[in-house]
């Protein structure tokens, strides 16, 4: 899929935007700065997104999942390490709470939290694109990157993969993981169509 | 407004500024409108130039907007500034308060973009 | 077949439903206005429904402005998402109370916010779950889960450490931060090298026993023996250390492994000098027979030859008592010591062998500390060491001998040199019998050997501290003696049997001597041949009838059938009886027999004592004139004189 280098830019912006909307949820749940990186767009194949979710290695990954759909319809997906899902799960409930009741919450949480950061990118994006985008319920999953691609994503070899790296940063501890939005080319039009759009409402007045 | 405001927009995304632009264009504002696409080349341009209000993105590559604002606070005291950002985190609201920068959220109302057009 | 089915619900039908669910149900149209509210939202918030028909949530609730349910409420609305708010991450929700009505207990909830079509536009629902009662079993198991387990490591007095895969210190019990002198707070994140210097490298972690030093509080360290568990939770590995502090036991382990080694050396030496004692007996008697029967041309050259004989076997029993006091054989007789005239009288004795180079200091402490010890072996024990600190110094050097008070009950003698020092391996090894780094034939290797029993014996301890090139401190403590106990001075000098010049034994002596004696019936038992013979020789010129069995079932034998005046026995005797239990049943056949025992110590061990009787000791080896010596005393014991 190619992507016009405004179109490419606008999608950036839009996860720029979204992105700081999920980190001013985020500061607000753990009642604490959050720092975040600059969001970094990439569209990638389901093998590429796995490989790169992966590492190669097949360690323990936590995604909260969404299936969204409006103008463009698809699965948006929170995706972190294990390991950092639990620090940010234990940033959010804070830290005085032992480790161990962190863990009994630790999926609940985490499918509120993942809730909230794909809410927020969910709803800057319907937002800045002046559309609506319905969403279902979160879920949680637990496994490899390959066992939840299996359980959220079809195989679908036309789908493409918006796949952006996510480093917030909670309390001094880095906390780094992945947006995925799943979108298959029906989709992809769709988005492009609407962002499109966008630039045009834009660029009315640039010209005269 | 007074004619021939000379406005810098400083933002990494083009479309960014497009909306700015756009905005600012719906306000029916005379202005001669600058972009600069990070933090450094705006501080270049302000060197040169001179600007009645920059509007400045928060999250960029390099230096960040609050950075950048605080240099231009200090060094172009005439000059207005004002964050653009969907960051509005309760600890940038305070910071941007410290230095005396607005805060206007991203994407960006009309009716923010005019309060802070008319206190300059 | 199948009943026919009912038809389908009417509205009004399904509202009752809704009605009857329990949990909390809330509808609001495209302007956030409340449309519906059912009962037991009424019930828990005790607003009823005309009252919260047309209200906005925030009006009702005005804590919920600006929180997360207004949010999650805007985007069901405006976007049309999803959300869950659960009581784990939102510090407070609605203001529900209990239904039951007990107190003011707030309802635990959980909320589900989603997006509904409201006729043509777009309202939302909201879902509130009462979760008391599973927030309540959830703590309860937790509770239960956790009881035993704190009760075991809050009061586990081995320390509980738990730290992740990187190796940071993700908790710790009471006694942890008391051992380590740091708060859990301030640990929590820590790497727990800081703590284990061994485990800097986390990759070392997991290994299921390993013994390391631990850095305790205030910086001192100790030897950690740490054992591992690990577990996974929430998909990370973390290992919980057991860290017991074994530096005493270590030490412990270490003193013993010492001393057992230091107790077959014991035996061991106790056991040569036993038989090496035999020897000298049989040189030494032999000699002094050659001394007293030479004649002819050759006797006068004859006689200083025998003399030579018998002063060599006398320097001989001088290293088997040495060997005996290191095994502890040798019966110490501990009497009030003045520190400071002792320490005197020894340094004056040892001036002329140190030589010149050597310059020795004394300092005592005021107080004149004194001790309980034998005084003879306490001045062998400081000469030993003064001449171990000449060694030292074959340039010269500077020797402090301080006597000073303490540690409580005790003083302690400290002789340091300025000395070429000792390695660790020698000084691990330096108390050993035999061991010695001196040249041949200019050490014993049983100085320090024969100071350290002495200590020991004496009821105290002996140190030594060395350091190549730094010199050697040796450090004697010794019990305090208790100050009323005024030694006399005429007792500061022991008469030293050995000391005294073998030579003196003369004939014309012991003849004098013997002319006192009747003839007598001797018994003698011996079991080494040699040894026999030649007690059997000594007692020959006195014209005594003498039996010579070599056990202690033919001295019986023999004394059921014949009398005999004296007994005179080997105490180490074969075949299970030894020459104590001998001497008593001796007597019982025959209650005036006098008794000789021979030994290769000074005296019996006091439960011996009683058990032979009345008895003289003859300490081998022994001169004829100590032989007579005896049978005189043994004979007016049992009032035969």
């Amino acid at each position: 899929m190619c992507l016009s280098e405004m179109e490419q830019d606008a999608i950036t912006e839009l996860l720029n935007v979204s992105v700081s909307r999920a980190a001013v949820a985020l500061s607000r749940m753990v009642d604490r700065p959050v720092s975040m990186s600059i969001p970094v767009l990439r569209i990638l194949s389901r093998d590429e997104a796995l490989a790169a979710l992966g590492g190669g290695t097949p360690s323990p990954l936590v995604a909260v999942g969404e299936r969204f759909s409006g103008p463009f319809s698809g699965s948006a997906l929170l995706v972190f390490p294990e390991t950092r899902s639990l620090r940010l799960v234990h940033a959010i409930l804070g830290e005085r709470i032992p480790l161990e009741e962190v863990m009994d919450m630790a999926e609940e949480a985490m499918a509120e939290v993942g809730n909230v950061i794909l809410n927020s990118c969910l709803s800057g994006m319907a937002n800045m694109l002046a559309c609506r985008i319905e969403a279902t319920l979160p879920t949680c999953y637990q496994g490899t990157a390959d066992q939840i691609f299996h359980r959220t994503i079809r195989h679908d070899g036309d789908a493409r993969i918006l796949f952006t790296s996510i480093d917030f940063s909670i309390r001094e501890r880095d906390i780094g993981g992945y947006i995925v939005l799943l979108l298959d080319l029906n989709a992809i039009a769709n988005l492009r169509q609407a962002i499109d759009r966008y630039i045009a409402s834009l660029s009315r007045g640039a010209g005269g | 407004m007074t004619a021939q405001t000379r406005i810098l927009l400083v933002d990494d995304s083009k479309l960014a500024r497009m909306a700015l632009r756009a905005e600012l264009q719906d306000l029916g504002a005379d202005a001669d409108v600058r972009e600069a696409p990070d933090a450094e080349s705006a501080l270049g341009l302000l060197e040169h130039e001179t600007f009645d209000a920059v509007l400045m993105d928060y999250n960029m590559p390099g230096m960040d907007g609050l950075a950048a604002a605080t240099v231009i606070r200090a060094r172009f005291p005439k000059t207005g500034v004002a964050l653009v950002t969907a960051n509005a985190q309760d600890a940038i609201v305070a910071e941007a308060r410290i230095i005396g920068v607005p805060l206007i959220p991203k994407p960006v109302r009309r009716r923010d973009l005019q309060t802070f057009l008319s206190a300059r | 077949m199948a009943e026919p089915c009912s038809p389908a619900p009417t509205a009004d039908a399904l509202l009752h439903c809704l009605e009857g669910l329990d949990l909390g149900i809330v509808i609001l149209d495209g302007g956030r206005r409340i449309v519906h509210w059912n009962s037991w939202m009424s019930r828990h918030s005790g607003i009823p429904r005309r009252l919260a028909i047309g209200s906005e949530l925030c009006e009702l609730f005005p804590e919920a402005q600006g929180g997360r349910l207004a949010g999650a409420v805007r985007e069901a609305i405006d976007t049309g998402l999803s959300a869950v708010l659960s009581h784990h991450v939102n510090a407070s929700l609605l203001p529900l109370m209990r239904a039951d009505n007990q107190g003011e207990e707030l309802v635990a909830q959980s909320i589900i916010v989603r997006p509904v079509k409201i006729g043509a536009g777009c309202g939302c629902l909201i879902q509130i779950h009462d979760q008391t009662y599973a927030v309540e079993r959830e703590r309860k198991l937790r509770v239960q889960r956790n009881a035993r387990y704190h009760a075991i490591v809050e009061a586990a007095q081995d320390c509980f450490v738990t730290v992740d895969e990187g190796g940071l210190i993700q908790g710790m019990n009471p006694i942890s931060e008391v051992r380590f002198g740091l708060a859990q707070d301030a640990a929590l994140g820590l790497p727990i090298g800081t703590l284990l210097p061994g485990l800097e490298d986390p990759g070392r972690l997991g290994a299921p026993l390993v013994e390391m030093r631990a850095v305790g509080a205030e910086g001192r360290e100790f030897d950690a023996e740490i054992t591992t568990g690990s577990w996974i939770g929430g998909g990370l590995r973390y290992y919980t250390l057991f860290i017991r502090d074994v530096t005493e036991r270590n030490q412990a382990v270490e003193e013993l492994r010492r001393s057992q080694r230091m107790q077959a050396l014991g035996q061991l030496t106790g056991g040569i000098a036993h038989e090496f004692n035999n020897l000298l007996m049989v040189m030494r008697a032999n000699a002094e027979l050659l001394q007293d029967t030479g004649t002819g041309p050759n006797a006068d050259h004859i006689r200083s030859l025998a003399a030579e004989i018998v002063r060599a076997a006398d320097r001989g029993r001088n290293l088997t008592d040495g060997l005996l006091s290191f095994a502890r054989r040798q019966p110490l007789r501990p009497e009030p010591v003045q520190l400071r005239t002792m320490i005197a009288e020894t340094v004056r004795m040892a001036i002329p062998s140190l030589g010149a180079d050597i310059d020795v200091q004394v300092e005592c402490a005021s107080g004149d500390p004194r001790v309980l010890a034998d005084r003879a072996q306490l001045q062998n024990a400081l000469l030993n060491l003064l001449i171990n600190a000449r060694d030292a110094m074959p340039n010269g050097g500077r020797v402090l001998v301080r006597a000073q008070s303490g540690p409580e009950g005790f003083c302690t003698l400290t002789v340091a040199d300025t000395g070429v020092g000792m390695t660790p391996d020698v000084l691990d090894r330096a108390c050993e019998p035999f061991f010695t780094t001196k040249g041949p034939g200019r050490g014993t290797g049983l100085g320090l050997s024969m100071v350290n029993g002495f200590a020991r014996q004496s009821g105290g301890a002996f140190e030594l501290d060395s350091m190549p090139g730094a010199g050697t401190r040796a450090s004697l403590r010794l019990p305090c003696s208790p100050v009323e106990e005024e030694p006399s001075a005429a007792e500061a000098v022991a008469p030293d049997p050995i000391a005294s010049d073998p030579i003196a034994s003369n004939s014309g002596h012991a003849a004098a001597l013997l002319a006192r004696f009747p003839p007598l019936r001797i018994l003698v038992a011996e079991d080494d041949p040699q040894v026999r013979e030649v007690v059997v020789t000594m007692l020959g010129s006195g014209g005594h009838r003498i039996t010579a069995v070599e056990d202690a079932m033919a001295a019986l034998e023999f004394l059921i059938d014949d009398e005999a005046d004296l007994l005179l026995a080997d105490v180490m005797l074969p075949h299970g009886m030894s020459g104590v239990v001998l001497s008593r049943e001796a007597r019982r056949l025959q209650p005036r027999l006098a008794v000789v025992l021979m030994s290769g110590y000074n005296e019996l061990a006091p439960g011996q004592a009683d058990l032979a009787g009345p008895a003289e000791i003859l300490r081998k080896p022994f001169t004829r004139r100590d032989l007579d010596h005896h049978m005189l005393a043994a004979l007016e014991q049992v009032g035969r004189r």
